[in-house]
């Protein structure tokens, strides 16, 4: 009996002991790992992502027969505060978009580093499919991680198109730049979209687009849509990322500096006087006598007093156009100033000096046979 | 002999006026095909920048260009930033969607091209229309192939005339014209144009004056000034109204 007794405790001792080991590891990990996290969580912005028009599909009226979405974000850090202001529009036809159709303007207390729309979508029936996100990101130069600015990378256009044919006159890749296979790249649009015959996808990244390490953006955008034939997708994205200079604020006192309480003065002489009349002493040898007297006396107060004030300061503010272009705008091609009439116009003359010599013979002709 | 030579004479002279007349028809004909398909030359304001590059007469007519430079209050309505969509100018019948527009290699400002050629463009470094500081939009005044463009009658506008611009969370700036003028493009005003503001305006910018032939440009910009004068809120349209 003790001996099933001892043989029933001891594996149960071993796995107490082994449970005890294993949860040991796994808490260590945990805190490892918390303790990770805990540290980086400070130095990461709070994430603010901006999600719509994904995974779209047929309504209860039938298929999708339009969608057009539309995400502007304007982030700001200056001083820093964080915020941002973002408009999104959106259009799904015959199953609106959740939460619904229309435009949208929201304003956030940190920047958006996140736009994820119009993936997954309209797979269902042929039509125009367009998605935008403009970013303005504007940072001031005194924000750790501003610089360096640089050009915003772009993963676009892998795995679409091949369907055969195209839209109409539109390449069945309309693509800019292409190829564009940057892994982990700044944006990630129109992949694996638009695999249907007869089918067109205009994908762009803004030429001037740039991104600062302050505001990690990530777009993703128009992958695994409009795959059903016959449908146009156009997507665009563009960055734009503005230092501006340090706001240094001097503060313009509004208190005066007058005390508000005044000082009460504290004599320092003490009055002298004399009375009158003199008390005259009796023929006794006790008398008592009552005298008055008047006295002045001059006294010195010195009092202190505190004012306190504000202002708002005037400091160094960035400029409204950041980036002035340089010279004049080239805007015109110069039809209306008469060179696209010029070659019509040598050839009448030429006809006309043709005509003229052409009369000239005929003359000296008519003379020679008359002669 | 004397006689045929005579009759030989005739028909050769009958010919040579017929090639005469043809040549002379298919000439007047190419001029005149020439001259009627002219379009007309662009339109430009009224004055002209002189030697300094600034506007000979009414810089002190020009709000703008009292302010540029200083700092004082803000004046006038001011809209938060959108988006600039589409521009409206009923007076010279332009109406256009917008592209946004960068800086060339060279510092330049970008323009329309390709199949949005006759397209005006906002300049994306400049505000959104309707919110403090100049916004710039500029366009193309024609084309060598197809004639004029969008913004060819640009410098007919006037005083007061209006300009709407409609912003991507459906408001409408409102603008009023407040000067046109022609600058030299090689002493472009650009602090006058591009400078800060105390108010909402918005600047039009396009090619006006003499076609150089041998640069292939017109030698001047014209500008238009204006400021805002009235902003729409925006509206969320019911989702039954809108198109599917």
């Amino acid at each position: 009996m003790g001996i099933h007794t001892l043989r029933t405790r001891a594996p149960a001792l071993r796995l107490t002991w082994s449970s005890a080991l294993i949860a040991l590891v796994a808490l260590t990990g945990a805190l490892l790992v918390a303790g990770f996290a805990l540290q980086r969580t400070p130095a990461q912005a709070a994430v603010v992502s901006i999600d719509q028009c994904n995974n779209i599909g047929p309504g209860p009226g039938g298929a999708t027969t339009s969608m057009t979405c539309t995400v502007d974000v304007v982030n700001t850090i200056s001083g820093g505060l964080r915020s941002s202001t973002v408009t999104v529009t959106r259009l799904c036809g015959n199953d609106p978009c959740p939460p619904g159709n229309g435009t949208v303007v929201t304003s956030y207390t940190d920047v958006v580093t996140g736009v994820t729309q119009c993936n997954g979508s309209d797979n269902d029936a042929a039509h125009p499919i367009t998605c935008t996100v403009n970013v303005i990101n504007n940072i001031s130069a005194d924000t750790p991680g501003a610089l360096p600015v640089t050009a915003a990378t772009v993963n676009q256009c892998v795995g679409t198109g091949g369907g055969g044919g195209q839209f109409g006159a539109i390449p069945p890749l309309s693509c800019a730049p292409f190829p564009a296979n940057t892994s982990g790249a700044t944006v990630v649009q129109c992949n694996g979209s638009v695999t249907g015959g007869g089918s067109s996808a205009v994908c762009s990244l803004g030429t001037a687009s740039t991104v600062s390490p302050a505001i990690p953006i990530q777009i993703n955008q128009c992958n695994g849509t409009g795959n059903a034939g016959g449908t146009l997708l156009t997507c665009d994205t563009n960055i734009t990322t503005n230092i501006t200079p340090a706001v240094v604020p001097t503060p313009t006192p509004t208190g005066t500096g007058i005390p508000t309480q005044a000082p009460t003065p504290t004599p320092t002489d003490t009055s002298t006087g004399a009375g009158s009349p003199a008390p005259t002493p009796t023929e006794t040898s006790t008398g008592s006598g009552i005298g008055t007297g008047t006295g002045t006396g001059t006294g010195t107060g010195t009092g202190t007093g505190t004012g306190t004030g504000t202002g708002i300061g005037t400091g160094i503010n960035a400029p409204q156009v950041p980036n002035v272009p340089t010279g004049g705008v080239s805007a015109g091609g110069g039809s209306t100033a008469g060179t696209e009439n010029f070659g019509l116009l040598a050839l009448g003359s030429g006809l006309l000096l043709a005509a003229g010599i052409s009369a000239m013979l005929r003359r000296r002709v008519a003379l020679k046979i008359k002669s | 002999m004397h006689a045929r030579h005579r009759v030989l004479g005739n028909h050769r002279g009958l010919a040579a006026t017929v090639v005469t007349g043809i040549l002379a028809l298919s000439g007047v004909t190419s001029i005149g095909v020439a001259v009627a398909h002219h379009p007309g030359l662009p339109q430009v304001p009224l004055t002209a920048a002189d030697s300094s590059g600034f506007p000979a007469r009414e810089v002190s007519d020009n709000r703008e260009a009292q302010l540029a430079g200083a700092t004082p209050k803000v004046v006038g309505p001011v809209m938060r930033t959108s988006t600039p969509v589409t521009l409206a100018i009923p007076a010279i019948g332009v109406r256009s969607s917008l592209l946004r527009l960068g800086q060339t290699t060279k510092g330049a400002m970008q323009t329309p091209s390709g199949r949005n050629y006759d397209k005006a463009g906002w300049y994306r470094y400049s505000p959104t229309p309707g919110s403090l500081g100049p916004a710039v939009i500029a366009g193309h005044v024609d084309s060598a192939k197809d004639g004029p463009s969008v913004f060819f009658r640009l410098g007919s506008l006037r005083r007061n005339d209006p300009i709407l611009i409609t912003r991507a969370d459906g408001s409408v700036a409102a603008f009023t014209v407040d000067s046109i003028n022609r600058y030299a493009k090689d002493r472009f005003p650009s602090k006058l144009v591009y400078g800060d503001t105390n108010r909402a305006a918005l600047r039009l910018i396009t090619c006006g004056g003499v076609f150089d032939r041998g640069s292939g440009n017109y030698v001047d910009n014209i500008v238009v000034f204006a400021s805002l004068l009235h902003a729409s809120s925006a509206q969320q349209p019911p989702a039954s109204r809108l198109p599917d």
